[in-house]
């Protein structure tokens, strides 16, 4: 006759096999497991640079006498720089300031019209000489749907660049205070998407 | 029991002991035949990467998607073993991926219909409904995925990088690993 505690034993030692031949079996399992590793890869692509090549630089004016300076002076017409990859579509947006500020934060109405813009993404053209791409923008408006398509970086070479002009005019009261303006004119710049 | 008949007794034992012993061999010696244990090992399973998940060239902030259904950018996987068997299979996927000379990282995500189980191993343009299971979630194929009956599976895996604005331009890799294992069925 098999007493309790030998059978409490017995069944602690078949409890004991059965969880070897689970391990046992497991192990099994885990030895059939073939493995393989790929791989997911992607290149960024040149960053965006834009830069204030040249300043819109308004030319003396009186009190009480408009000014306006034309997206065709090489010498004072406002001029950005984007740089990135050729052929990149580009969303390009304009925060333009509504006056300038003087000598003791007198201000000066300034304003920008519906052909006071321009994309040029060819290489070799200037203010004076536009290259390639979209002229006498609004410059308040460079959407694609204004645009008829997203403006791209130039892929002309050696530049691979587009650059933006930009005018504007002025309005000094009779009583402005005499002395420099000056105002921020914000160009933002990202990829769109392709 | 006196003490001389109990250690007499005990000898006569042992000698019994010793008898059976001796005689165990020469029963067994009587009557022997072979049985055999015998086992097929079906064909290995075997998984290789036919192409990697390649993303090409991505803009900064322009995230960038390939689908499971391009033959030249989806990542696909080979498994070959038994034809029909049940197989284990599961994809070990990454969050982002790493610029292979700063470290500095880009996510990477992959939605719940961007893996294909293809058991006629067709190729990931041309696989339909009628091959395997479309649209599958990559964090967990298909319980009932088999080999197909030409001995080939391939896995089709697609997936979509989110660069930042300021993204480190360069080269970026990340590894996918699927793991495969019979299920003996």
């Amino acid at each position: 006759m098999i007493s309790s505690t030998n059978r409490q034993s017995a069944m602690k030692k078949a409890a004991l096999v059965l969880t070897v031949l689970l391990l046992g079996t497991a192990s099994c399992v885990l030895a059939a497991n073939y493995v393989v590793t790929g791989q997911a890869t992607a290149t960024v692509a040149t960053a965006l640079t834009v830069t204030a090549t040249q300043e819109l630089d308004f030319p003396l004016t009186f009190p009480g006498q408009p000014s306006t300076q034309g997206i065709t002076h090489d010498d004072s017409t406002g001029i950005f720089t984007i740089d990135g990859e050729p052929g990149a579509k580009i969303i390009t947006t304009f925060y333009l300031p509504e006056y300038m500020t003087g000598p003791g934060g007198d201000r000066m109405t300034i304003t920008f019209g519906a052909t006071d813009c321009a994309i040029d993404t060819s290489n070799a053209g200037t203010p004076a000489a536009f290259g390639d791409g979209w002229n006498n923008q609004n410059p308040q408006d460079l959407t694609a749907a204004t645009l008829g398509a997203d403006p791209v970086i130039g892929s002309e070479a050696p530049g691979n660049n587009t650059r933006i002009y930009i005018g504007g005019s002025i309005y000094p009261s009779i009583v402005q205070a005499a002395g420099a303006y000056t105002a921020d004119i914000v160009l933002v710049v990202a990829y769109a998407a392709q | 029991m006196p003490h001389k008949a109990r250690t007499a007794c005990l000898k006569l034992l042992l000698v019994i002991v010793v008898v059976v012993m001796t005689a165990a061999p020469a029963s067994f010696a009587q009557g022997t035949t072979n049985a055999q244990a015998t086992a097929t090992v079906l064909t290995a399973l075997s998984v290789t990467v036919n192409n990697n998940l390649v993303f090409g060239n991505v803009l900064q902030g322009v995230p960038k998607e390939i689908g499971p259904d391009d033959n030249d950018s989806t990542a696909q996987f080979v498994v070959t073993g038994q034809a029909s068997a049940s197989v284990s299979m599961v994809l070990t996927l990454p969050s982002y991926l790493s610029h292979t000379a700063s470290g500095d990282q880009m996510m990477l995500v992959f939605a719940s219909d961007q893996a294909v189980v293809d058991t006629n191993a067709t190729t990931p343009a041309s696989v339909t409904s009628g091959d395997g299971w479309l649209a599958q979630n990559p964090y967990s194929l298909p319980a009932g995925a088999v080999i197909g009956s030409g001995g080939q599976t391939n896995v089709y895996l697609g997936g979509k990088v989110i660069p930042e604005p300021n993204q480190e331009p360069g080269t970026y890799e990340a590894n996918i690993i699927l793991s495969v294992s019979y299920l003996g069925s």
